[in-house]
């Protein structure tokens, strides 16, 4: 509950009664995003326009209570976890689509609106908005701008970074800023868009959104390639890059996450290997039959035990259909999963894995590995108990290790959830106590007060 | 059915808080906010289980707006039981703080007295003829009827039938839906199955659903000695809600003898499809239909194929699908009553894709369900009638 009851009717004020919450039973229901942590808010509030929001930062501002805003709350790095007694700033009810412009190619959002609903509007145009998330049927873009996410497509295309032409933003004190705009190309003053992508909340509110989109692909096509080492799919990809094939999606499961899937599906998944990848390369309909040729060709060349091409739509399905039921399968092992996102370079993918299986060895951790392997960006998904206090510290030690092999291989913390709180303490290993300052400089610069989602990036003081 | 706390430990803690509830659960859908997302009815479960939170009035209006429709079960990776935990914490607000007053006398004084409700069902249908009592709460009611449907209507005996089932009459083929009831006969007859009424009374889902497991259990254990003594092969329904309800005896008394029954209960879809065998009617149904998939038919109980093979089975019927066929139509019980603004919001978007459709009436297996529809789609445009399936299947067969 808000100890200062003012705050909660200056609130009420801004955006009405049935825009605010206070019960603890309702403040509860803020209290967690989609990691393990929690923490409950003094108050939620749901504004409905960028005006509401720039009152609520200037009475925030003003009494010097935090503000944690927040989406869809399906976050994996704690970004959206409330601070004691903020006030949380739900925007999912900013939901408009306000343009999509065939002409400029852009659509133009508010932050509430789910990714997939995006997908499918500008899909019904000819057009596509690349950054998928798996999260994107329900996550919000204004949370996919505040961690900057990712998603399979990101080798060929990129990530919500490379798609943000143009933000309207609510800075702490309630100013509202415009930075870019509708161009491709900008190059005048500081890249402002490019700093609040990315800053989970810390540096200012996203109430508009500038979005770059492309023609549709006309077709995609999906192949799926069994290799007995690791190395060899590590090759094979490095191979197929090579050739100038660029796949839209490059997915690597790892036997653990192979013998997971196969106990839950019973599909016929091959358990006498290391790694299977499944790609898929999307364009112009005439292209694909010759690129998934090549694909194929380079993935046996490299040792690859067996190559399956799709030839229908069935058939795709099916293949896709062992990746996407690896969430649910790993539950079956044990209940809690912590979902990692360590990214290197696409050459040390191998290394990577190797090394954190040497780490789930040494401290008795299942530990399932698949993700972007076209991008370097692993998942390796630990696989815990999180009522078993003995094993919640084994996976905390054994996450630390996962970091600090990622960092030496010349990799990040994270790849596409964000730093939040749970990576927070790792911040100074890749940036070093200099980089660590410069960024909260910026940090004070525009958030005097420290009241914008305090704790997230850079920790609890 | 949740028996312990560790067992509703045991669902809290497979959720992994992904969100993913939040693109399927039709509350959600309309209400926009965390508190009324099935990943929030979960935490909450939970958090109140280890008396982090009370027992509250916040805490039960929460549970209460629940459809229990299962779409998050469903969309789940973990397969969090979320219908059940909502069952669980509604019935533990029950034990500790008492039911309502109008749910008390609802549910303990009406509901179990087939006397009472048959008394109610005739006075709605004499008000009904005075033109009185048409709607309730918005909802535009279905006609009722004077007299119960097992007063009218007895079975014939058949001299050596293939089966014979014990038809569980509910509520609203009882008091309301009597052509459904028709239907079941002439159908099961049609087909050499000898029919015993089982003089029936609740099902008992009204009371699990407001977490009054005392009434639940007193009219299980009813039903399942009449069941008992009519010694039929199998006990067939016609209503999604009473199926899924009565499969649950088992658990829902922790009684070996009452799950072997349960074990024999079939909907009349089911049965006809894979357990008795039925024959294609001779006569010609020229209809184009959609067909509605009830909560307690397709997630309850898995049935959704089986009525789609009887309506492909009938000549001159064309069954257009809707796009979210299995998505709830809004009633839920007493939840198109209490929660009437969201329950008709639910309903509209039904409406909107039954409409596309172009269909010339909406086909379902539960009344609940086709109360719902009927009254949504008297209200807008040309009203389309609705049918149970077993409805078709008996007009194919004449007479």
């Amino acid at each position: 509950m808000m100890r200062n009851s003012r705050i909660v009717s200056r609130l009420i004020k801004i955006a009405g009664k049935e825009k605010v919450f206070s019960s603890p039973e309702d403040l509860f229901c803020y209290s967690y995003d989609g990691t393990f942590l929690s923490v409950v808010p003094g108050v939620v509030v749901r504004p409905a326009s960028t005006r509401e929001v720039a009152a609520i930062l200037s009475l925030a501002s003003a009494e010097g209570v935090p503000v944690v805003p927040r989406g869809a709350g399906t976050g994996l790095s704690g970004g959206a976890v409330p601070v004691e007694g903020s006030i949380v700033l739900d925007l999912t009810a900013m939901d408009r689509i306000l343009e999509i412009d065939t002409a400029d190619m852009l659509a133009v959002v508010e932050p509430g609106v789910v990714t997939a609903r995006l997908h499918r509007a500008v899909e019904e145009k000819g057009l596509f908005y690349p950054p998928d998330p798996s999260s994107s049927s329900v996550s919000t873009i204004g949370g996919n701008i505040a961690e900057c996410a990712g998603g399979p497509r990101g080798l060929k295309y990129g990530v919500t970074r490379d798609y943000v032409l143009g933000l309207e933003v609510v800075l702490a004190c309630g100013e509202v800023v415009m930075c870019g705009g509708r161009t491709v190309k900008n190059s005048s003053g500081y890249d402002l868009t490019g700093l609040f992508v990315g800053s989970e909340g810390t540096l200012g509110v996203v109430t508009r959104a500038v979005l770059r989109l492309i023609p549709k692909p006309e077709a995609r096509q999906t192949l799926r390639a069994d290799f007995k080492a690791i190395e060899q799919a590590a090759e094979a990809i490095t191979a197929v890059l090579g050739a100038g094939v660029v796949p839209s999606a490059l997915e690597l499961m790892d036997d653990v996450t192979i013998r997971c899937v196969e106990n839950y599906l019973h599909t016929g998944l091959p358990l006498d290997v290391e790694a299977i990848l499944l790609i898929e390369v999307d364009g112009p309909e005439a292209a694909l039959a010759e690129q998934a040729g090549l694909i194929a060709a380079l993935c046996e060349e490299h040792g690859a035990v067996r190559v399956r091409v799709a030839q229908t739509e069935e058939e795709e399905t099916e293949l896709w259909r062992a990746r996407k039921a690896v969430s649910p399968a790993v539950v079956q092992v044990k209940p809690t999963k912590i979902s990692e996102d360590a990214t290197v370079p696409r050459s040390q993918v191998p290394a990577l894995i190797r090394a954190i299986k040497e780490i789930a060895r040494r401290y008795r951790l299942t530990i399932a590995i698949f993700g972007h392997a076209g991008d370097g960006n692993l998942h390796p998904n630990l696989l815990v108990d999180k009522g078993d206090p003995d094993e919640m510290a084994r996976a905390e030690e054994a996450i630390k290790e996962i970091f600090q092999t990622a960092l030496s291989l010349g990799g990040t913390l994270s790849g596409e959830h964000g730093v939040g709180l749970l990576k927070a303490p790792f911040m100074e290993l890749e940036f070093g106590p200099r980089g660590v300052a410069a960024m909260k400089k910026i940090k004070e610069s525009l958030d005097p007060f420290g009241i914008l989602n305090p704790g997230k990036i850079f920790g609890r003081a | 059915m949740l028996e312990n706390n560790e067992e509703v430990r045991y669902q809290v803690n497979r959720c992994s808080r992904c969100g993913s509830c939040r693109e399927v659960c039709p509350v959600f859908l309309q209400a926009g906010s965390e508190p009324w997302v099935a990943r929030a009815r979960v935490q909450l479960a939970g958090a109140a289980l280890e008396g982090q939170l009370p027992f509250s009035r916040r805490l039960g209006e929460i549970m209460d707006a629940c459809l229990l429709c299962r779409a998050c079960v469903a969309h789940c990776p973990n397969g969090v039981r979320v219908d059940e935990l909502v069952l669980w914490a509604r019935a533990e607000a029950a034990r500790r703080k008492g039911l309502s007053p109008a749910r008390k006398v609802l549910l303990r004084g009406v509901l179990p007295s087939r006397r009472k409700l048959a008394l109610i069902s005739r006075m709605a249908a004499l008000c009904q003829r005075a033109s009185i009592l048409k709607n309730f709460r918005g909802i535009k009611l279905p006609v009722f009827h004077p007299l119960p449907f097992t007063h009218l209507y007895r079975p014939a005996g058949l001299k050596k039938p293939s089966f014979t089932v014990a038809y569980f009459v509910g509520c609203m083929t009882q008091y309301v839906y009597h052509q459904t009831g028709q239907a079941v006969l002439k159908v099961l007859e049609e087909n050499n199955v000898q029919v015993l009424l089982a003089g029936s009374g609740c099902c008992g889902m009204p009371a699990l659903a407001a977490g009054d497991l005392k009434t639940a259990r007193l009219l299980a254990r009813r039903n399942v000695e009449n069941f008992k003594k009519l010694g039929a092969d199998f006990i067939v329904t016609d209503c999604a809600t009473c199926g899924e309800m009565l499969r649950l005896y088992g658990r829902l008394l922790g009684d070996e003898e009452a799950g072997k029954l349960a074990g024999r209960v079939q909907d009349i879809t089911f049965f006809l499809v894979h357990t008795g065998g039925f024959h294609e009617g001779k006569v010609r149904v020229p209809l184009v239909v959609t067909y509605h998939d009830p909560c307690h038919l397709k997630r309850g109980q898995g049935i959704y194929l089986e009525p789609r093979k009887i309506l492909a089975g009938i000549d001159g019927l064309t069954l257009v699908e809707m796009p979210g066929s299995d998505a709830c139509c809004g009633l839920a019980g007493s939840f198109g009553f209490t929660h009437r603004e969201l329950s008709q919001k639910i309903l509209r978007a039904k409406m909107e894709n039954i409409r596309a459709t172009g269909a010339q009436a909406v086909v379902t297996g539960c009344p609940s369900c086709r109360l719902q529809l009927a009254s949504g789609l008297a209200g807008e445009g040309a009203a389309l009638p609705v049918f149970h399936t077993v409805e078709l299947l008996a007009l194919s067969y004449g007479g």
